[in-house]
């Protein structure tokens, strides 16, 4: 077994050694003769000077992200970062700049290059989504990019994607990529490429987020409203990033308005919300404040008044963000973020015990969950060429339940009192810093490096209790809190990374990155050094083809119930036992982009992946992490795939259509699962297919679609019954041979039990739904109304939620059982008003 | 534990206030025929120390394990040489066979039906303990709810070295007499009294690190279960005295025995005693069945729900069909102490 696992390994690294040399050599191989005579030799003949700064926008003062700057002549260009910055260092002399952005008019500039140049721009706003011609290695997203399974999901398609109750969701869109699932129907999760949703670094404005749902996976914590851009990564992550398996969601928050106060409110069936943005110091400083609240409680009181059971549940988002530009040298931000999750219950009961006697009980609760992320960031421009940006960090996932019961014992005219508080508290506490670089020498290189700190504080589980009972006039106290100081784990996480984007010709484009990173927990420490790869290669106008291969490695789990999103789910990092997972992702791609309008992907890949935890036979994770290694094992996951995208990015119609072809399966490190044989992935989808689609029919309508099919995961459920031999010991037997109730105990007989062969034996029904919305716009004297009507589920489909075993027993009195799904998400209509000003 | 159910229910009432609010409902999907075509189960535990061996059939189904149809043929082999083949209706569903068997005999047993189900399991006769195994008792007492409550607490004495992790079980069982104390004559019983549940206290090795204060103390999660799984079956191995003896306790409630047995204050008013007669049965057992006992553990415990727990397949070693076929091989010790009422 050793000596096979050891030849695996080889295998592994010899494969690992032929794909990075196939994609640096081959390429290099075919354009080693296209080098002379192009575009970049010559750039490098005469005298240099840098154009830099910012593109805004012209109505809201709002820097924008991923704006091209080209220069047709030269063919060369640059796009925007993060913070709306560009540096194009280009030949001395007149030049002509193209400044473009999707939705805004493109604008030419003529500078004379003859110094470094400090040029910021403002872009109108268009009507149209017009074509953008996104010609620049510095593009991180799109087919122009070196990367591949980069994709930036534009705000419009995110607003106008039809969801559950009308709520436009960031997360809810992503699952539409090739290559995303949600899992189970309606769940906001992402499952990567075969990942699971713990290994999804999901950053808002730069910082991890733990937990990124409401109502249990329903609803993603992020607004549109609040949003400003949204980029997601499945493979060739550039090094900058770290700490997960499986992708990369970057959130970035609208910074606010640097011009005029504008703002808008939106009444919908589950929620309401606020965004109110503006200058502070006209141009100089502003503010955005984002404010959402759903009132399901509200909505249910009436409905329970009087009634022995009262339920409430709500969940709130605030999103609030300010900014103040010092000069084009110097910007400070600060973000905050706090949601809130909260449930209460109340529940009264009499029993009548008979004999006069009666229980009168009051069982109620308070549960409540959510983040706080507060950051501060510094741009800082140490030369026209080298941006800089410094992020300091606090971020708090916390979990609080309270429970009461409040229990009184009428007994023989006597009163019985017992009263029962009891507590839960788990969390997890980062303090975070690290500083970002962007170097731009040339327009042929763009070089990016810096490094992070983080100091983590988890908090798995913090239980106390106290009981008060009075019997006869006598009371006794009990109490039970646990130290929280004892109950926490610290630990330290440092990452360094470096990466450049290289122009090795016209034709070629080569992405090195390098990230290394340790993990200090317990006395133990884990090192990672993960190299980043890609490549691009531009066959002819229209065909692109790519490759990469990446390294991650992830130093945190998060123990679920895997179902649901629970509050109760736990992040726990690494220990000596667990070690951290690692993954090793291969891509090539080939893409098109012939047909106007259009663009063609089809991309493959093959993942490994080592130390992914699997739940042991019988093992329970609701809320309980004490020895939660034990309850695990470490094994190896593999995933691979095929996926087909068209996107249509121009013009009234947008939207795309994909398909993936994919399977995934894992197996366990020892043979406490299926013999330690391979076995699916709980979320292993065969086919998925999705179309979304938005259509503009002029300023007042617009629809928008969404349809996905998906073959079903895998599940493990006992479809029949068998037996299995076990000792009388220790339950009351009644042994017909000898009439007794008890019987010896070095006797066994056979019970009847579920009849698993293997985890994961039993391939849930496969699941398709339409969502539409239809938009409509009206001008009014002070700004403009929106009337969204939405329906999810258009055609009602039963889509599994879950599925289990039904057991009942007929009339005569035999066992009947039955598969069952349940559908959670049937038909729903629903309307939103939304008023802008 | 009150603190803890109330929090369960807090999470259970919050998972189905969502669920009726988004309209929830359920529908039954068809079983797949051509998934779910029967196969022969076969299970038996081989107790070297005995001669008589019994081995269950059945053939799985949707709804139930059904009986198999006709004759069943179950050929026995030890060490590759077949010692007998009985064909036999199954209207029990279970066959006995009759072999002596030794530690290293290799026990294979092969049955099938007129349904042409074949099915195969082999294994190994464990080591039987190499050492002495003692049995000793004293009282023990302690405190549940306020209330003073009695028991024996039994002392077992393993002398078993071994340099390889080895497994065991261990079982228990005592057997009740009643009778006056004054003349020594012994109660009529109508039929024997056995109690088997023994309770794991404060041993570190069979209750593999989790001990407890009292025999009453449940140590509870927030969602009401136990952080860890009772050892129901009492297995245990070597981990913790590699190459060396042990000892292993356990207690019995006396006060519940007498309860579950009809024994009143009357008993002790006419001055009757009890005899309590136990016998413990130490085991090697093969590391198979250790894993098959411990997802039985698991499997009958309360903790244990297919909905919220990861579902355990229960381990089978039958090739063409499915159940557990092991060997086990013990010594046994005896200790009698009367105690009055």
């Amino acid at each position: 077994m050793r000596n096979t696992t050891a030849l695996s390994s080889l295998n592994e690294k010899i494969l690992h050694f032929l794909f990075i040399g196939f994609i640096l050599f081959v390429g290099l191989g075919i354009d080693v003769q296209s080098v002379q005579g192009s575009s970049v030799s010559s750039l490098e003949a005469s005298r240099k000077f840098t154009v830099s700064g910012y593109i805004r926008d012209m109505a809201t003062g709002e820097t924008l992200i991923g704006a091209t700057i080209y220069v047709e002549n030269l063919k060369v260009g640059a796009v925007t970062n993060a913070y709306g910055y560009f540096s194009l260092t280009l030949p001395e002399g007149d030049t002509t700049l193209r400044i473009s952005y999707v939705g805004c008019m493109t604008k030419e500039v003529t500078i004379q290059l003859n110094k470094n140049i400090t040029l910021s721009q403002s872009l109108e706003s268009g009507q149209e989504l017009d074509e953008v011609i996104i010609t620049s290695t510095r593009t991180e997203t799109g087919i122009t990019a070196t990367q591949m399974g980069a994709q930036s999901i534009p705000m419009q398609q995110i607003k106008s994607t039809p969801n559950i109750l009308g709520e436009a969701d960031v997360m809810k869109t992503i699952q539409l990529v090739a290559g995303v699932q949600s899992g189970s129907d309606g769940s906001a999760n992402l499952h990567v490429r075969g990942g699971a949703p713990d290994q999804n670094l999901i950053l808002l404005d730069g910082t991890p987020i733990y937990k990124v749902d409401h109502a249990m996976g329903l609803f993603s914590i992020f607004p549109p409203e609040a949003v400003k851009s949204v980029t997601f990564f499945k493979s060739s992550f550039p090094a900058r990033f770290g700490g997960r398996l499986s992708s990369v969601v970057d959130v970035r928050t609208n910074d606010g308005n640097m011009k005029e106060y504008h703002g808008l409110f939106s009444v919908g069936l589950l929620s309401s919300k606020i965004n109110i943005e503006g200058p502070i110091i006209k141009d100089r400083t502003s503010f955005n404040i984002n404010f959402r609240r759903t009132y399901a409680d509200l909505l249910a009181k009436p409905f329970m008044k009087g009634k022995d059971t009262q339920l409430g549940y709500y969940f709130y988002d605030l999103n609030a963000k300010f900014n103040h530009r010092f000069s084009d040298i110097n910007r400070l931000f600060l973000s905050v973020y706090h949601g809130r999750d909260v449930f209460d219950s109340e529940i009264n009961e009499e029993e009548d015990e008979g004999y006069g006697d009666t229980e009168k009980s009051t069982n109620s609760g308070h549960m409540n969950w959510g983040n706080t992320v507060v950051t501060g960031r510094w741009n800082y421009l140490i030369s026209p060429k080298l941006f800089s940006n410094a992020t300091v960090a606090y971020n708090r996932y916390k979990c609080n339940i309270d429970a009461y019961a409040n229990i009184n014992y009428y007994r023989d005219g006597a009163i019985d009192k017992q009263y029962v508080h009891s507590l839960y508290n788990s969390g997890i506490y980062d303090w975070s810093a690290k500083w970002d670089f962007e170097y731009m020498p040339s327009p042929t290189n763009n070089i990016k490096f810096g490094f992070e700190y983080l100091y983590h504080t988890y908090e798995p589980e913090v239980n106390g209790s106290s009981t008060l009972f009075e019997t006869g006039g006598e009371t006794t106290t009990t109490k039970s809190d646990e130290d929280t100081d004892n109950s926490r784990i610290y630990a330290h996480e440092m990452m360094l990374y470096a990466e450049d984007d290289i122009k090795v010709t016209d034709h070629w484009q080569l992405n090195l990155g390098i990230h290394a990173s340790m993990f200090e927990v317990s006395n133990k420490t884990y090192h990672s050094v993960q190299p980043r790869i890609s490549t691009r290669y531009q066959l002819d106008e229209n065909w692109v083809a790519k490759g990469s291969y990446t390294i991650m490695s992830q130093y945190v789990h998060l123990l679920s119930s895997s179902l649901l999103a629970m509050p109760t789910d736990l992040w726990a990092p690494v220990t000596e036992k667990i070690k951290p997972m690692k993954s090793f992702q291969y891509g090539v791609g080939l893409y098109y982009t012939g047909v106007d309008g259009w663009e063609f992907s089809l991309e493959s890949y093959y993942k490994t992946m080592t130390n992914v935890l699997a739940y042991k036979p019988g093992a329970g994770f609701l809320g309980s992490s004490e020895n939660w290694e034990d309850k695990v094992v470490m094994g190896d996951g593999r995933s691979m795939g095929l996926e087909v995208t068209a996107r249509k990015t121009q013009g009234s119609n947008t939207g795309w259509i994909n398909y993936t072809l994919a399977k995934s399966d894992r197996r366990s490190g020892d043979n406490s699962i299926n013999n330690g044989n391979w076995y699916p992935y709980r979320y292993d989808i065969r086919h998925n297919f999705n179309v979304a689609l938005t259509h503009k029919f002029n300023d007042r309508w617009d629809v928008g679609a969404s349809w996905n099919f998906m073959t079903g995961g895998a599940v493990t459920i006992g479809v029949q019954q068998t037996q299995i031999i076990t000792p009388n010991y220790p339950y009351d037997y009644y042994n017909s041979d000898t009439s007794s109730t008890y019987a010896k105990v070095d006797e066994w007989h056979v019970e009847e039990a579920s009849h698993i062969n293997k985890r994961n034996n039993y391939r849930i029904p496969s699941s398709h739904g339409l969502n539409l919305s239809v938009n409509y716009h009206k001008k009014k004297k002070h700004g403009e109304s929106v009337w969204n009507f939405s329906i999810y589920n258009v055609y009602n489909a039963m889509n599994p939620a879950y599925v289990y075993i039904d057991e009942s027993s007929t009339n005569d009195g035999q066992m009947n059982r039955v598969i069952k799904k349940t559908t959670i998400l049937p038909f729903i209509p629903s309307v939103t008003y939304t008023y802008k000003f | 534990m009150k603190k803890n159910i109330t929090n369960y229910k807090s999470l259970s009432l919050l998972v189905a206030f969502l669920c009726m609010l988004l309209a929830s409902c359920t529908k039954e999907i068809p079983f797949d025929k051509n998934k779910e075509k029967p196969i022969l189960i076969m299970n038996a535990v081989v107790d070297a120390t005995q001669t008589s061996h019994d081995v269950f059939f059945a053939l799985t189904d949707r709804n139930s394990p059904i009986s198999v149809t006709g004759d069943i043929s179950l050929t026995v082999s030890v060490n590759d040489k077949e010692i007998e083949t009985i064909t036999a209706p199954t209207e029990k569903n279970k066959i006995t066979f009759s072999c002596v068997l030794k530690a290293g005999d290799k026990l294979r047993l092969q049955a099938s039906d007129r349904q042409e189900h074949q099915v195969i399991a082999e294994s190994i006769v464990p080591q039987e303990p190499k050492g002495v195994l003692t049995l000793r008792t004293e009282d023990y007492s302690w405190e549940s709810n306020g209330n003073k409550k009695k028991g024996l607490k039994y002392f077992v004495d393993l002398d078993d070295p071994s340099e390889e992790l080895t497994y065991y079980r261990l079982n228990s069982e005592i057997k009740m007499d009643k009778y006056l104390t004054s003349d020594g004559i012994k109660d009529e019983m109508n039929y024997p009294r056995w109690i088997n549940t023994i309770l794991i206290v404060d041993d570190v090795i069979l209750s593999d690190g989790h001990p407890r204060s009292n025999p009453d103390s449940e140590d509870y999660d927030l969602m009401g279960t136990m952080d860890y799984d009772p050892n129901l079956m009492g297995i245990f191995n070597n981990k913790r005295f590699k190459n060396s003896a042990c000892t292993l306790s356990y207690v019995i409630s006396t006060d519940e025995m007498q309860s579950n047995n009809y024994y009143t204050g009357f008993d002790s008013a006419y001055g009757y005693s009890i005899d309590y007669a136990a016998t413990v049965h130490v085991q090697r057992i093969t590391a198979e069945a250790y894993k098959y006992f411990q997802l039985l553990n698991k499997l009958k415990s309360d903790n244990y729900s297919e909905m919220i727990n990861e579902p355990i397949e229960v381990p089978s070693n039958v090739t063409g069909g499915t159940g557990f076929v092991t060997c086990i091989n013990g010594i046994s010790a005896t200790n009698i102490t009367t105690k009055p009422f």
